[in-house]
């Protein structure tokens, strides 16, 4: 190597190494220069902040951010989510006015829209005295008048009915009556509970349904509570039914809701490892994409909210949206109770099952019954009530008189007090025990002719 | 002073250039014919239209009501919404669809040109709920071979619900018969979902009768009251939302059209609907953990798996019976069909794609297995009872080409052939029922 050489790379080493330098230099003159505009910026942050009456505030900064982490963890959202915890709250946030209809035992039924839990254990056991080879089985269907009939009136139906001389059951077999009647059960709830006994495995000799008055009542009260006057009584179904996350469209709302809150909460969790409210600057600039991402998820919120809102004024479970008239609603009514008993008849006939339906009595249907002084002193009912016996009435016999032309055993006791003065109303439709002994025996009768005619 | 460094010619950094992009268009080549071999020797062989076609399908199993086999659309792909289910007074649950549609098909009864139509309904789960629009031309069509239909107008209507079973059909005609519906004929197409949906439920501890309990518990409040269990709830829709994103981001970016990024997005949705199916899982342990279950869940029962199904059968027959005798006593026309499935062995024989497709958990292989024995011989009774009764098990039995795209659903072509048997097992119902008038 010469010597020329030699002094050609000692000047590159030599510029190599002032070159090294040189950047050294100029990355710690950006460092120091960064460095010292954070300083300025920190240092401007605090004044300004100071200038605008809030000085900067380390603590207050983490605990506003522990804040946020702790209210926006992950599970936060369905725990306080409207609508989930209170979804059996009105839009106004009160309880709605059951009026104790609703108690422990009752629950959603897919097939009946509410039942009673303590009905299961009936059933199974109707279904396992039916199968018997001895006895002569009744199935009474209904709303609350024949649920009551069965406690009241069912022992002088059987005397009645053995005591006739062709009576399939015997003079002395066991007559045994059993209950699938509901209170405030209407149409096609009856048709619908006797489908399932039917289909469950009842075998029932007898099928008696006492029904009317529910029919219509029920349907103009639904109307007046924004509910189709098919579907069952609004006072127990739409407090019931009140689910608003069974709707996927809500659900998506929470899932969103859900999303965006642990947005908020991890990034809180990261601000807090990285002490960010030690520095004015950083931390007020953490702060303020903190306010950005809860006013995102209160946004959210917002939304579900609204949709919760929109879930509970004009939910699909109300049924479809009805504008008719109290006539359209009593049209509606009656359609579905002569629809539905037509139905169980067929049901029964198909099965070589007795059937008879009865038109239950009420006391504010004209010429129904001459008004005792305790009846008159009863307090006045819902005008809705009033309209759906005068109204209503009217109509029942008319339909129950043209299903009883197309073969449908047909038994209208709306008359059956007619010459009763004794008081025998409890309300407007519910009858005390000598008035259900009473409707025993008009129902008896016409089960004995129907029985008759199918002997024959 | 350092030398000047020998600059690169421009046309030896091209020339890299030009190498790497060949290079990578043969890697992707090479990946594409690698892919298309090793599916081919899997017996699998690459299928653009059927890649597209099953995503579709996947899609259509989270979005719409009732899978079937299509591509995904845009019409598809904008609501997802469209049919969600809602909680039903008289038969558990129904659909948005179905409800906001009722109004206008109730006036459409009380119309003049339904009392010349002739209305039929169809009844049944989730393949009758697909029978429109795939069945209807070829049940129009057989039916035009009765007299009295020759030239009257036919109309078809929907009463189909995903995984209604027995009593929700004679449950859904009740209804409509009291709202004021008024059908000339009734077609109850079903059977499977009653001996795999209500065997499913009874494994879960519901009720068989009950309706099907991942639907109706979610719908009746047990998930809503229980946090453990909405929040499963919210798991599973949001793992069911990441499936409805890869299937529509495989038909955006049109990924069936090579086989290596078919395969890749194939893989990428079965992985997140496994995570799907985990999350299912989760939220029935969940919901039957939840204080509302034993509310919501129907009377109990107990027995073997011989007796459950043997519950389940009855509870078919009789619904067959129930609507027999509505229909009947009305002058409705009636007839109940026994539906085909791919786990009844015997009854067609299916393509490899078809084989692929007809997986079910252990509680519908037994429902399936111990309880279509069981349905032929009781729809054999109801036969013998005087109804009008179609065993459909083996309508797919002569034909070779794929028709099943799962355990029970099938294509179009399938509908082909079984409205075509329908519509002549109801003519000559109708004709048995005029000689018998005469």
């Amino acid at each position: 190597m010469s010597a020329e050489t030699e002094h050609t790379n000692a000047e590159h080493r030599q510029t190599a190494a002032i070159g090294r330098r040189g950047a050294l230099f100029k990355l710690a003159l950006v460092l120091g220069g960064i460095a010292a505009l954070a300083f300025v910026l920190e240092i401007g942050a605090r004044i300004r902040a100071r200038l605008a009456g809030a000085p900067w505030d380390a603590a207050a900064a983490r605990r506003e951010l522990t804040h946020a982490l702790e209210s926006f963890a992950a599970d936060a959202a369905t725990e306080t989510a409207p609508g989930v915890a209170d979804s059996a709250l009105d839009s106004k946030g009160a309880a709605p006015d059951t009026a104790g209809l609703v108690d422990a035992h009752q629950a959603l039924h897919p097939y009946l829209g509410f039942d009673d839990l303590r009905m299961h254990e009936r059933l199974r056991a109707a279904i396992e005295a039916s199968r018997s080879p001895d006895g002569f089985d009744v199935l009474v269907e209904g709303g609350t008048v024949a649920a009551d009939f069965v406690g009241a009136g069912s022992e002088r139906l059987s005397e009645l009915l053995r005591a006739a001389p062709d009576f399939p059951g015997g003079a002395n077999g066991p007559v045994r009556v059993w209950c699938e009647a509901r209170a405030e059960f209407k149409q096609p709830q009856q048709a619908n509970a006797l489908a399932c006994a039917l289909a469950a495995g009842l075998e029932p000799e007898l099928v008696i349904t006492i029904d009317g008055f529910d029919d219509v009542a029920i349907a103009l009260s639904n109307v007046a509570a924004g509910t189709h006057p098919l579907y069952p009584s609004a006072a127990r179904w739409n407090v019931l039914a009140g689910n608003p996350t069974g709707d996927v469209r809500t659900l998506d709302r929470l899932i969103e809701l859900r999303r965006r809150r642990a947005r908020v909460a991890a990034f809180a969790e990261r601000a807090l490892a990285r002490h960010v409210e030690l520095s004015a600057l950083a931390g007020s600039l953490a702060l303020g994409k903190l306010h950005e991402l809860r006013a995102e998820a209160d946004a959210a919120l917002a939304e579900l909210d609204a949709a919760f809102k929109t879930f509970r004024e004009g939910s699909a479970e109300r049924g479809p949206k009805f504008t008719g008239s109290t006539d359209d609603a009593l049209r509606c009514a009656v359609e579905a109770w002569g629809e539905g008993a037509f139905s169980m008849w067929s049901l029964c006939r198909a099965r070589g099952i007795a059937y008879v339906h009865v038109l239950q009595p009420t006391l504010h249907d004209d010429g129904a019954k001459p008004a005792s002084e305790d009846e008159l002193a009863l307090a006045a009912p819902d005008p809705l009530r009033l309209d759906a016996a005068r109204l209503g009435y009217p109509a029942l016999r008319a339909r129950g008189a043209e299903l009883a032309l197309r073969g449908m055993p047909f038994c209208d006791a709306s008359r059956v007090f007619a010459d009763v003065r004794e008081t025998r109303y409890r309300d407007a439709s519910r009858i005390d025990d000598a008035g259900h002994r009473l409707l025993a025996e008009s129902i008896a009768r016409r089960a004995l002719e129907e029985l008759a005619a199918r002997a024959k | 002073m350092s030398p000047d460094p020998v600059p690169r010619p421009p046309r030896r950094r091209l020339v890299r250039v030009a190498a790497l992009v060949l290079g990578l268009a043969a890697a992707l080549v090479l990946a594409e014919v690698a892919t298309r071999v090793a599916l081919a020797r899997s017996g699998k062989p690459f299928d653009s239209t059927a890649a597209a076609e099953l995503v579709g399908t996947l899609h259509s199993s989270l979005v719409d009501a009732a899978p079937r086999v299509r591509r995904i659309d845009e019409a598809a792909a904008q609501d997802v919404h469209s049919q969600g289910q809602r909680l039903h007074p008289y038969y558990g649950y129904d659909f948005q669809g179905y409800l906001n549609n009722l109004p206008t098909e109730l006036a459409y009864h009380r119309s003049p040109e339904a009392e010349k139509s002739y209305d039929v309904v169809i009844l049944g789960g989730s393949v009758a709920m697909s029978f429109l629009p795939d069945g209807v031309e070829a049940l129009t069509a057989a039916l035009r071979a009765d007299p009295e239909l020759a030239t009257r107008p036919i109309m078809v209507l929907g009463h189909g619900r995903a995984a209604h079973k027995a009593p929700q059909q004679t449950l859904v005609l009740q209804y409509l018969l009291c709202a004021g519906a008024k059908p000339d004929a009734v077609i109850a197409l079903d059977g499977f979902n009653e001996v795999a949906v209500g065997f499913q439920n009874e494994r879960q501890g519901v009720a068989g009768s009950y309706p099907c309990g991942n639907i109706w518990l979610n719908l009746a409040g047990a998930v809503a009251s229980d946090p453990p269990s909405l929040a499963a709830a919210m798991e599973l829709r949001t793992r069911q939302l990441a499936v409805i994103d890869a299937a529509e981001d495989y038909a955006r970016w049109d990924l069936s059209r090579f086989a290596v990024t078919s395969w890749l997005g194939l893989r990428r949705i079965e992985s997140l609907r496994t995570g799907a199916s985990a999350a299912a899982l989760e939220l029935e342990r969940r919901v039957a953990s939840s204080q509302a279950f034993t509310a919501l869940s129907g009377p109990p029962n107990s027995g073997t798996d011989e007796q459950r199904i043997a519950r389940l059968v009855r509870a078919w027959r009789e619904d067959g019976l129930a609507l027999h005798a509505l229909c009947s006593a009305r002058g409705i026309d009636f007839l109940d069909v026994l539906q085909p499935t791919a786990l009844l062995p015997g009854t067609k024989k299916l393509t490899a794609r078809e084989q692929k497709g007809n997986v079910a958990n252990e509680s519908w292989q037994t429902g399936v297995g111990l309880g279509y024995p069981l349905l032929e011989s009781a729809g054999a009774e109801l036969a013998a009872a005087g109804v009008p009764y179609l065993d459909a098990t083996r309508v797919f039995a002569d034909v070779e080409e794929a028709l099943y795209f799962d355990t029970c659903h099938f294509n179009a072509r399938g509908y082909a052939v079984i409205a075509t048997e329908i519509g002549r097992a109801l003519v000559a119902a109708r004709a048995r029922a005029r000689s018998a008038d005469k």
